[in-house]
């Protein structure tokens, strides 16, 4: 035993672990020891020996069987190969006259192999080492088997080889399987490789543990230089927290992800990836990896870019040209403060005049013009606001608010137009996330053109009412939004309009662009929200919005 | 200059605006009352007070050009200045044909404002006292006779006392009587004072 076992040392340091390997070693053993047995107990003890021999040997051929191999044995001067029962299938039908040579054998061997064979042979013949080879065979039906062989030679006392005892076991399986496995994975690195998608592994610190060449390429690195950073690193500080968080919850919560984020770019510009993670899970369900798939969407964000500042630009332009429309009543606004201011200090020079002077009235006269000028560069203040050219700011709002600064703007236009407006606004109205500026404009849009509609009225009929309230939408219990309404009583759309109503340039008046409430419309749409006209009984349309998105804690 | 009754009624919607006016008129001694709407204004106004009204144009409700059709309407006229935001022609041109005395822009100038309620003021004077006066014609003329008004009638018409007679199927003499009588009620110095009277009574005089 201690010798098997220190046999398998070397079988081990030599040949490496593999069950197939150790098992022909321990074969090998088995018929090393049942040879040496059989030599020095030739005569003396033969009959026991034989016996014994026997007995291994029926173990041995069980062994044998279980195991899909089969033994040999080469007599080199007979040149002569004793095959176990089951290995003449492999090899063919016996050789004529029986006997079975070792060109018999490499006959049988696959021509691009046979070399190879031959030279194992003749080096183990030549060095007495172990003859240890994988090569092909190919049967009498043309079927090309696998096989490994296995073998020792031994000496006479002059060291030259007498004989080879071997084992052949058929890999032919364990082959298909490792050809099929390369196969697989090289059409998989193929797949991954030639990508123009940025493929990546990394861990839940965002260190990458795999990149494919796409993503080298984009970043301008070595897949050396890259696994083993932070791809966190890689983005810009502004957008690093953002893509955290996300990264945490596809990592804790094992879910998949589509998100965007800015990218620096190796030569120093930002770009735009988007990428889709999701988590690899190992066997306890625990994240260990988590995979990514992206892309540059650089160009299509700066097309999304240009989009949207084609969109602010137009609604500018929009907002002037209301603004413009208002003009008239924006000045009488603006010259209201004015021609206090002046009739006050007017007033104020002639008690200057005066003996004596009455100093509290002056002194009241300069607080109110203190006042009144305040109140001006209020007006310009607002002007101002609807006149800038702003980025979107989204911030929490509350709709009557926005209702109360737009009829602030309306005021002297509703005032000459002799249009009443009545305000119904919910008290506990619920705040929404919007762009101030972009919710007067809406609102400005609908009261111009509802002013417009009723110009033909008579003068008690020219009424407005704007009313807010919370709604719960009725097909999903969850979904709060708020609503405005807008309702005058002008000359109702007609049928066929009230479809057109949002359309570009569709307008039934002589001046306008008809633009407003198509505007209008794109500003509700950009607050998750929706504007639609209706004809009421009695009175004309309801333009209401309903921004869907209702700050949960604002009341 | 101003009768101490004259009263300067402003209506504006706008405190501010209100405030400053009301002191600009009252640094020159004028007696103001201020209302905030023209509803306000009408629901308190008294025709019998002397003075005018500085209006604003653009109010909500009832604006400054219906305020002044209500007054007409009402038979209670008073001149209005009009200040207006907005340079509008044709509502200043309504303005006027309706009798406004002045129709200025805002910010208006104290010149401008108190040149056209003094203006404005010394109409309304003049308007009552033609009142007055006429009021006082009619009085008179309530106190004639039949006869005697039908003798001032043909007297106003230029006719002689003959031709009075013959008309009236009486004598020159009893005409003559009539006629001194009629001078005398009337408090006319003069023919030509008794025309007049009778113009401003509104009848009809072929006596230029």
């Amino acid at each position: 035993m201690a010798w098997i076992l220190a046999f398998l040392n070397e079988a081990e340091s030599t040949w490496g672990f593999d069950s197939g390997r150790i098992a022909a070693v321990v074969v090998l053993s088995v018929l090393q020891t049942v040879l040496i047995v059989g030599l020095l107990i030739h005569r003396a003890q033969r009959k026991r020996a034989e016996q014994a021999a026997r007995e291994a040997g029926d173990r041995l051929g069980l062994a044998l069987r279980a195991a899909q191999m089969d033994t040999w044995d080469w007599d080199v001067r007979a040149n002569q190969i004793t095959c176990s029962e089951c290995a003449t299938p492999k090899f063919g039908a016996s050789p004529p006259g029986g006997r079975f040579t070792l060109e018999n054998f490499l006959s049988c061997v696959h021509p691009d192999d046979r070399k190879t064979v031959q030279h194992a042979f003749e080096q183990s013949l030549a060095r007495g080492v172990p003859y240890e080879k994988e090569f092909r065979v190919v049967r009498p039906d043309g079927k090309v088997l696998w096989l490994m062989g296995y073998a020792r030679v031994f000496q006479d006392e002059g060291g030259k080889p007498i004989r080879m005892v071997g084992v052949t076991i058929d890999i032919t399986e364990r082959k298909l399987a490792q050809e099929a496995l390369r196969e697989s994975e090289a059409r998989y690195r193929n797949v991954v490789e030639t990508q123009t998608e940025l493929i990546c592994r990394y861990l839940p610190d965002t260190t990458l543990t795999f990149v494919n060449e796409a993503y080298c390429r984009y970043f301008g690195r070595s897949r050396d230089e890259l696994i083993g950073t932070k791809f966190i690193e890689l983005i810009p500080e502004s957008s690093r927290m953002s893509a955290l968080q996300i990264v945490e919850s596809v990592a804790t919560n094992s879910s998949e992800e589509q998100y965007e984020h800015e990218v620096l770019r190796p030569d120093g510009s930002i770009g735009w990836q988007q990428w889709r993670d999701h988590a690899l899970l190992d066997a306890d369900g625990r994240v260990t990896e988590i995979q990514a798939v992206g892309r540059d969407i650089t160009e299509q964000r700066r097309a999304e870019l240009q989009t949207q500042q084609q969109r602010l630009e137009l609604m500018h332009l929009s907002r002037a040209a209301t603004l413009g429309e208002l003009s008239g009543a924006l000045a009488h606004e603006l010259n209201q403060p004015l021609a206090a201011i002046l009739s006050n200090a007017q007033a104020a020079q002639r008690h200057l005049w005066k003996n004596p002077i009455d100093v509290e009235e002056v002194r009241e006269i300069l607080n109110d013009i203190v006042e009144d000028d305040k109140r001006a560069s209020e007006v310009l203040r607002r002007l101002r606001g609807l006149l800038t050219k702003g980025e979107t700011q989204m911030q929490t709002v509350d709709l009557n608010e926005v209702v109360r600064d737009t009829l602030r703007v309306a005021r002297a236009e509703l005032l000459t137009r002799n249009v009443g407006v009545a305000l119904r606004l919910a008290s506990d109205l619920h705040a929404v996330r919007g762009d101030r500026v972009q919710l007067q404009q809406l609102l400005l849009n609908l009261i111009v053109n509802a002013c417009d509609a009723m110009a033909g009225n008579a003068p008690d009929e020219r009424r407005l009412i704007i009313s807010t309230r919370n709604c719960t939408a009725s097909d999903n219990g969850n979904e709060k939004y708020v609503e405005l309404v807008v309702m005058d009583r002008g000359v109702g759309f007609q049928p066929g309009a009230l479809e057109h109503v949002f359309d570009a340039f569709f307008t039934t008046k002589e001046t306008g662009l008809g633009l407003g409430l198509t505007i209008a419309r794109s500003i509700a749409a950009a607050h998750s929200g929706r504007l639609w006209a209706e004809i009421w009984s009695g009175m004309r349309s309801g333009c209401s919005r309903r921004p869907a998105r209702v700050h949960r804690g604002g009341s | 200059m101003n009768s101490p009754t004259d009263v300067v009624f402003v209506v504006d919607d706008d405190p501010s605006v209100l405030k400053a006016l009301s002191r600009l008129l009252r640094s020159e001694g004028l007696e103001v009352h201020t209302f905030r709407s023209a509803k306000a204004f009408l629901e308190q106004h008294d025709p019998s007070i002397p003075g005018c009204l500085v209006l604003d144009v653009a109010m909500p409700e009832i604006n400054g050009l219906e305020l002044q059709n209500a007054l007409v309407s009402a038979g209670a006229p008073r001149p209005i200045v009009f200040i207006t935001g907005r340079a509008d022609v044709p509502t200043g041109i309504r303005a006027m044909r309706a009798g406004a005395v002045h129709f200025l822009m805002k910010p208006v100038s104290d010149e401008d404002l108190l040149r056209a309620v003094r203006e404005a003021l010394n109409k309304d004077r003049a308007a009552r006292q033609e009142l007055a006066e006429i009021a006082s014609i009619q009085a008179r003329l309530a106190t004639l006779t039949p006869r005697e008004r039908q003798v001032l009638e043909h007297v106003v018409e230029g006719r002689l006392n003959k031709q009075i007679a013959g008309e009236l199927g009486t004598v020159e003499k009893t005409v003559k009587v009539h006629r001194a009588r009629v001078m005398h009620k009337m408090r006319a110095l003069s023919l030509a004072d008794l025309v007049r009277m009778a113009g401003r009574a509104g009848i009809p005089s072929n006596i230029p």
